[in-house]
């Protein structure tokens, strides 16, 4: 457990119109309701873009993994401009290398294969917020 | 006659810290897969807000709805921003003011039968905000689809065509551009108004550097056609 | 299968360069599934890298200093291909900026340097196709709802499958449409064909995959594959970035382009056949 009261800021880009952004989404809950949520938190990429000081602020002074459905990286790009801190930027695309022939479901729900991915990003996600907190405690 | 109908766009929030943020994000996409197939398109607020081009020009073009989680209104303050005033505002947390307190999960498979419900009461304020829209939008009904040209601003305008290097070229709204030239008083031998015509049709159309000259002169000969025939 | 790579990357620490050609580097042997040389240990300890330059090698430098290259020239290796960072990025209208740590913007830079050297030109392709297949393009454009169909009006054929072939001399590439790309969404796979396959007009020449589906790149012309673009292999996004010119998929030494001519589509053609086909676009 960390000593740390700086939880890191994990940030999906929840876009709505592909299976991508929802898997984002859902990994973020995963990494910080269930996985890590001692040491982790989300965040809302809207309010960030609409300029809120203290979601700036928490970009700023806490580390973020961002976590993008798809190549146009919203997610990194938008807590970026911010001044956010990336410790880890993450792709949910690149999840799929591992699973050729997927059929992850559709923007609304997840199958069995989207959920499957899902997990693996969320446990590697976890992994590189404990590392973070770890990282910190030395 | 093929007929199109006129679009409504949607752009929701998905907040990720409210429970709100999901609701938002599964009536949206109850409307647009039930409710009312085929008749909006969902703008995707992360690429809105980082400048996709195509969802900014759409909501600054059609009638475009937002729903938010709770009453910062993100997607409002993201559409006013960047495309212009919105047809309709919903937020979740005034449609769901009466009802029972969410159970507060945010992850799909942890929603239950009330938030499912809560789903469909905010489904069905959107569709009915969608068919108000629809009904109050400047183009009444649907547009004949010969009148929609290629470029991407102009469904409901009508568009004309010019010769260009030997090529018909459509161009969207050209009699309304010309009409406004007229009204202008600009005139159609005057040094300037192949320029003038190029700076306007193009932000409508694309037109290559290399045929700028070859535009400036068919819209010009265009024009004293178009008085001609007044 | 792409060609591997062992990668010899400079050591550059004080100038904003060198990190920028350790980037490269390391996209470069992701992508390829290469190995990389540490120039330090290489320089005390030879030995180590001998099988790793088995394979054709990479130089790339950070600066005019190139000390990658006068390592490997000490050495009497044989370099495949090479790079200096702050040459290719001036052609390219950019430069290393002022920071040692490269930001986001110049870490795409590097993925990009990455892919155009693995999709250096093939063996007996002349400077000047290279430099017809880089030439920009124009675009029409179809627009439904917000969706954007972008189509080139020059240089480009299409069949009825929105693969299209960009012909340059005796040569022709071949890729899938932004109609196409965006109607597959993000890709996640891109399978490439073999090279000195010989493929006839409307074979499959590779396939891309995507959540929503496979489809097979059918070839607009026939000819005999001389180049794969393993960058697209490795980072299909690519396609959809920027499917008529970076999202190549495979060069092909025409066979009969008249023959095959006859029965593709020019850009008003094809652009037609987008606006009928956009009217029934539902991603």
């Amino acid at each position: 457990m960390t000593k740390s009261e700086k939880k890191v800021l994990v940030i999906p880009c929840s876009g709505i119109g592909k299976v991508h952004g929802l898997i984002a989404r859902e990994v973020a809950f995963r990494v910080v309701g269930e996985l890590a949520p001692e040491a982790s938190d989300t965040l809302c990429l809207a309010l960030l873009v609409k300029g809120e000081e203290q979601a700036r602020k928490a970009v700023r002074t806490q580390p973020c993994i961002t976590i993008d459905g798809c190549p146009k990286l919203c997610s990194h790009k938008n807590v970026e401009l911010a001044g956010g801190q990336i410790a880890h930027s993450v792709r949910v695309v690149d999840g799929f290398k591992d699973h050729k022939g997927a059929r992850p479901g559709t923007a609304t729900t997840l199958d069995e294969d989207g959920w499957t991915i899902t997990e693996e990003l969320a446990q590697g996600i976890a992994a590189q917020v404990r590392a973070l907190c770890d990282g910190e405690e030395e | 006659m093929a007929e199109q109908a006129i679009k409504i766009g949607i752009i929701s929030c998905a907040g990720e810290e409210l429970p709100e943020g999901t609701i938002s994000r599964l009536a949206v996409r109850r409307v647009l897969e039930r409710l009312r197939p085929g008749q909006t398109v969902s703008i995707c607020l992360p690429l809105f807000l980082a400048g996709a081009e195509g969802e900014r020009e759409f909501a600054r073009n059609y009638p475009t709805i937002t729903i938010d989680g709770c009453d910062k209104q993100c997607a409002k303050w993201g559409t006013e921003t960047y495309s212009g005033a919105v047809s309709a505002a919903l937020v979740v947390t005034d449609i769901l003011r009466d009802r029972p307190p969410l159970s507060g999960a945010r992850s799909g498979r942890k929603l239950t039968r009330s938030d499912l419900a809560a789903v469909e009461l905010v489904a069905a304020r959107l569709a009915e905000a969608l068919d108000q829209a629809a009904a109050a939008s400047d183009v009444s009904g649907s547009v004949p689809a010969e009148m929609s040209p290629s470029c991407g601003c102009a469904v409901a305008l009508p568009a004309g065509t010019i010769q260009v290097n030997g090529k018909t070229v459509e161009i969207a709204g050209l009699p309304l551009i010309f009409r406004q030239c007229q009204e202008d008083e600009l005139a159609p031998d005057h040094p300037d108004t192949g320029e003038r015509l190029l700076e306007v049709v193009r932000v409508y159309h694309v037109i290559a550097e290399t045929e700028e000259q070859a535009y400036q002169d068919a819209l010009a000969e265009a024009y004293r056609a178009y008085l001609a025939s007044q | 299968m792409a060609d591997r790579f062992a990668v010899l990357p400079c050591n550059g620490l004080d100038k904003p360069a060198g990190p920028l050609a350790r980037e490269i580097a390391l996209a470069l042997v992701e992508a390829c599934q290469g190995e990389l040389i540490c120039p330090v240990l290489y320089n005390n300890l030879p030995a180590l890298y001998a099988k790793a330059l088995e394979l054709p090698l990479v130089v790339i430098d950070g600066c005019g200093t190139r000390c990658a290259s006068k390592l490997a020239a000490e050495r009497s290796l044989k370099v495949s291909r090479k790079l200096q960072v702050t040459e290719a990025l001036k052609e390219m209208g950019e430069s290393p900026g002022d920071a040692l740590t490269p930001d986001a913007e110049r870490l795409a830079l590097c993925r990009r340097l990455a892919e155009r050297l693995l999709s250096a030109p093939a063996e007996g392709t002349t400077l000047d196709t290279e430099a017809a297949f880089s030439e920009p393009v124009e675009y029409a454009t179809v627009t439904h709802d917000k969706f954007i169909f972008r189509i080139p009006m020059k240089g480009y054929l299409f069949n009825e499958n929105h693969c299209w072939a960009r012909i340059a001399g005796n040569r022709a590439r071949v890729g899938i449409s932004d109609y196409m790309q965006q109607e597959m969404s993000d890709l996640t796979f891109c399978e490439l064909p073999e090279v000195g396959t010989e493929v006839s007009q409307f074979d499959a020449v590779g396939s891309v995959e995507s959540v929503k589906a496979v489809s097979d790149i059918i070839s607009p012309v026939s000819g005999r594959v001389v180049a794969v673009n393993a960058a697209a292999a490795a980072s299909p996004e690519i396609i959809n970035e920027d499917p008529y010119v970076r999202g190549w998929v495979a060069e092909i030494e025409l066979q009969d382009l008249e023959s095959d001519r006859a029965l593709l589509l020019d850009g008003e053609a094809y652009l037609a056949l987008v606006r009928q086909k956009a009217a029934d676009y539902h991603p």
